[in-house]
């Protein structure tokens, strides 16, 4: 008896040992190839944020990241549905974790650009899909104008995000003191502690505060002020040495940039089919060039996507605007009209 | 002719029984020690190997570990606990780190030693083994004369028939995890930044390293984890022994008590006492303050002020007086004991009262007011041992006095309601196990409800309460990491924080399990400990 119980002992501690080998030998692959042989694609986002990627009632998502998860997993599969596309909602503490761990395969998490994230994560961001900045959301009674006024308020912010760190810092800056901060779990957990009055004041990417007082209970008592304590640079994100998927990422999200340029829209989309015009050839993958072919993906994924997405324009019309964020002179309109939104040469 | 004696006859005999003694091989205690050896070695490979596995695989994908990253900034400002920007320069110095390492190496060769000692059947195996394996090379190799020497083996002391085998006790084992712990603990210093570092590092480091970081999580950690265990203890003592009342409305409140937090999820609860805190209680410029209630306070000096931030409490700061005060008490805890065992020793001599109790309280008011005389207060005038330093209004928040959020208060009372309901039901239990017969017996003496409770029941419940209630605590221990979800900054909080700030999850997550396996090692054997002084001594 004794005998036996040490070689399972034994042989449990070896299964470990091999198990952990066969762990690790499902991430050395690539990672589109694992897409591929799975048939879907697992995208992260942030989930409960109105305008990004939020449930309604029926279980479906939309928002700006979910359109993006659209967007890839027809450029890969040719249509985005229950089959081709899991949405995995993610907490801002685990995103990271579960992008390395191969939880899900690419980020549309609402997450900013830094340079610490891009060297030590092993991971790299693509082109970005919505240019942010932090901002902070008060009380219209307290009266508070800009940060300069806010000597020993409480700030609540998401646990896990830059922006714990910037309103640190710019605390710092001014009052030469740290700040107090309520650090919650997620925005909806500091939300309910700003309404509750747990803290004076809500820091967050300003999209974000947007989203959150728009869901407010009472929204006409609080005010997004016109500070902008940092640059919050938004894109997606997916492993290092995975050039395969990273472009096919990026160029899905190019396709709606360029759509836009083109003046292609989903609704007319039909009318270009036939164009003279070589660009909107190419983009529609019409030509002989076959761009979709090179990335190993379909000629047509642009169209595709455009069909069903809809260009840039229409994705932000469709998911920011109701939020109240003007898109017009915001670093988020085409650099035809004086935005930060350039794709590369389609050609 | 040789008459051969019995005293010979008995050596031959024995002789015989030796050369037909099993060969060394399929003696069981040598296959024992060798088959722990052989596990031994396996389970180090294993590990080894894992490790190494992790760490390749890591850094292949261009995720490093390195535990240097304890010496990075950490740049969050955390709401409670001590500050980050303290030195510890004593802790820095490295001839302390020598001491200290060197310490820890006498420490656990001591341990070794003994360990040893305690085992030293075991140990007497493992040598002969060595020397049988020596000695059958030999014989292999060389005479019959030395055959005979190698089958002539001493005799190994067997145990006596009738005692069980001795095992490895959980203690045992937990001592020596500790040590491991301890040698963690001293690496970690290491990893401090020195005090002494340039003007702009100085500036850059101003919220801190993620090592001091991680010591200002440990340390709001410990405190709720010990405010919580002395209360969740109280209140489950008070609530089983309710349980078991004659008073109908103390039994169905116990039970109402009991049967509610025991059977709802910790973080729903923590959740709900979050919410109904941050809900009810004014913002910081609406303070309640102790004259709102105690009219006689006057506003200048309150005792103390609730806001959603949390409780300020008027706490003592001490003066340049204070040691001659603590030093009196010091002297009056050292006569308070000296005159209680003189008091028990007069009761069992003579059968009077002892009345350690008048004695003890006598001692100390006499203490606390020569002590308070001495360090300059009334009625000399001075300051006193203490200054009093209270909460009030500045600015936007409370400045001054003893600062508890909310989020601790959240976390302290969903941790002590819902261990608290279990470790009512082990005293229940507990008391319930006594005999009745022992409780009539001892009632038809004349001993009145509370002394049948107090000596007769509780010494003997108690056996059976400490061993369960040491897993309470050990799960209190490790459920003060649901602090993450009322804003808690517990250790579990800075090391994600940590992990988001440098994305290296590994160096945290492992300081992580060190840190919680030690709370939980040193509440086992504290428990392990106050269970063996508790438990009958039988032979």
């Amino acid at each position: 008896m004794r005998k036996f119980r040490i070689t399972t002992l034994v042989a449990m501690v070896l299964a470990l040992a091999l198990a952990s080998f066969s762990v690790v030998s499902a991430q050395d692959g690539d990672v589109l190839d694992d897409i591929l042989d799975r048939g879907f694609v697992n995208c992260g986002v942030s989930g409960g944020l109105a305008g990004f990627s939020i449930q309604d009632d029926e279980g479906q998502w939309s928002g700006l990241d979910v359109d993006f998860c659209r967007a890839l997993a027809i450029a890969i599969f040719g249509e985005a549905s229950d089959d081709t596309l899991r949405i995995i909602p993610l907490t801002a503490d685990v995103r990271f974790t579960a992008l390395q761990a191969g939880e899900v395969d690419v980020l549309h998490r609402n997450t900013t650009w830094t340079l610490t994230r891009d060297v030590t994560l092993g991971s790299d961001f693509g082109p970005t899909t919505f240019y942010d900045g932090q901002g902070l959301l008060a009380r219209l009674e307290d009266g508070f104008t800009s940060l300069a006024d806010m000597e020993g308020a409480a700030f609540c912010s998401t646990s896990g995000t830059t922006t714990e760190k910037n309103i640190t810092d710019a605390y710092r800056a001014i009052f030469g003191e740290d700040p107090v901060l309520v650090l919650g779990p997620g925005p909806q957990e500091n939300l309910a502690d700003f309404e509750a009055g747990a803290c004076d004041v809500l820091t967050s990417d300003k999209s974000q505060l947007a989203a959150l007082r728009a869901t407010s209970a009472n929204p006409a008592a609080y005010a997004v002020l016109p500070d902008t304590l940092s640059k919050e640079p938004l894109g997606p994100m997916y492993l290092e040495n995975n050039s395969a998927l990273a472009d096919i990422v990026n160029w899905s999200v190019f396709a709606t940039f360029t759509a836009e340029e083109l003046g292609i829209t989903s609704e007319n989309i039909g009318e270009f089919m036939d164009s003279d015009d070589v660009n909107v050839q190419r983009f529609l993958g019409l030509t002989e060039e076959g761009f979709g072919e090179a990335m190993g993906i379909s000629n047509s994924f642009a169209a595709d996507i455009i069909a069903a997405v809809g260009s840039y324009a229409e994705i932000y019309e469709r998911n920011v605007v109701p939020l109240g964020i003007a898109r017009e002179g915001s670093l988020n309109a085409l650099w035809l009209d004086g935005g930060l939104l350039y794709p590369p040469a389609w050609r | 002719m040789t008459v051969i004696d019995g005293n010979e006859q008995k050596r031959i005999a024995a002789s015989a029984l030796s050369y037909a003694e099993i060969p060394w091989y399929r003696d069981i205690r040598v296959l024992r020690a060798l088959a722990q050896f052989v596990f031994a070695v396996l389970a180090l490979l294993a590990g080894v190997l894992i490790v190494n596995n992790l760490v390749s695989n890591l850094s292949s994908s261009n995720i490093p570990i390195n535990f240097g990253i304890f010496r990075a900034p950490f740049s969050v400002a955390l709401p409670e606990g001590p500050s980050m920007t303290v030195t510890w320069e004593w802790l820095q110095d490295t001839q302390t780190i020598q001491a200290g390492v060197t310490f820890v190496y006498v420490f656990l060769f001591s341990v070794i030693l003994y360990s040893l000692w305690q085992k030293r059947e075991g140990l007497k195996v493992a040598l002969l083994t060595l020397r049988q394996g020596f000695l059958i090379t030999l014989t292999l190799l060389s005479s019959r004369r030395q055959k005979q020497l190698a089958t002539q083996k001493k005799e190994i002391v067997a145990r006596p028939p009738g005692t069980p085998p001795k095992t490895v006790e959980a203690d045992y084992v937990n001592a020596v995890l500790l040590v491991g712990l301890l040698i963690a603990l001293i690496a970690f210093v290491q990893y401090l930044p020195p005090s002494r570092m340039p003007e702009e590092l100085n500036r850059y480091l101003q919220g801190g390293s993620m090592s001091r970081a991680f010591i200002t999580g440990v340390a709001n950690t410990l405190r709720v984890v010990v405010f919580s265990l002395i209360a969740c203890t109280i209140l489950g003592v008070l609530a089983g022994i309710g349980l078991l009342s004659q008073n109908f409305v103390v039994r169905t409140t116990s039970k109402v008590f009991v049967e509610i937090f025991r059977n709802t999820p910790l973080a729903v609860q923590l959740l709900f006492v979050y919410r109904l805190l941050t809900q009810v209680l004014p913002r910081p410029l609406d303070s309640i303050y102790s004259s709102n209630t105690f009219t006689f306070i006057p506003q200048g000096s309150e005792l103390y002020a609730i806001n959603t931030r949390g409780l300020y409490l008027a706490s003592p700061q001490t003066t340049d007086q204070s040691w001659i005060f603590l030093l009196c008490l010091v002297i009056a805890f050292a006569i308070a004991f000296f005159i209680r065992r003189r008091r028990l020793k007069h009761q069992d001599e003579t059968g009077e009262p002892a009345y350690v109790f008048r004695y003890t309280v006598g001692v100390w008011a006499v203490a606390i007011l020569v002590g308070w005389v001495l360090s300059g207060g009334w009625p000399l005038g001075g300051a006193g041992p203490f200054s009093i330093s209270h909460p009030v209004l500045e600015g936007r928040q409370i400045a001054g006095g003893t600062h508890l959020t909310t989020a601790f208060f959240a976390l302290f009372i969903g941790l002590t309601l819902y261990t608290g309901a279990f470790i009512a039901e082990i005293v229940r239990a507990g008391i319930q196990s006594v005999p009745y017969g022992q409780i009539e017996a001892a009632r038809s003496q004349g001993f009145s409800g509370a002394q049948v409770l107090q000596l007769i029941v509780l010494p003997q419940a108690l056996r059976l309460i400490i061993p369960p209630l040491g897993n309470q605590y050990v799960n209190l221990g490790k459920n003060s990491s649901l602090g993450i979800i009322v804003t808690y900054v517990d250790v579990y909080r800075v090391a994600s924080l940590a992990n988001n700030e440098s994305g290296q999850a590994v160096p945290f997550f492992v300081a992580l399990m060190v840190i919680y396996l030690s709370i939980s090692l040193i509440l086992s054997v504290l428990t392990n400990f106050v269970n063996r002084s508790t438990q009958l001594k039988t032979r």
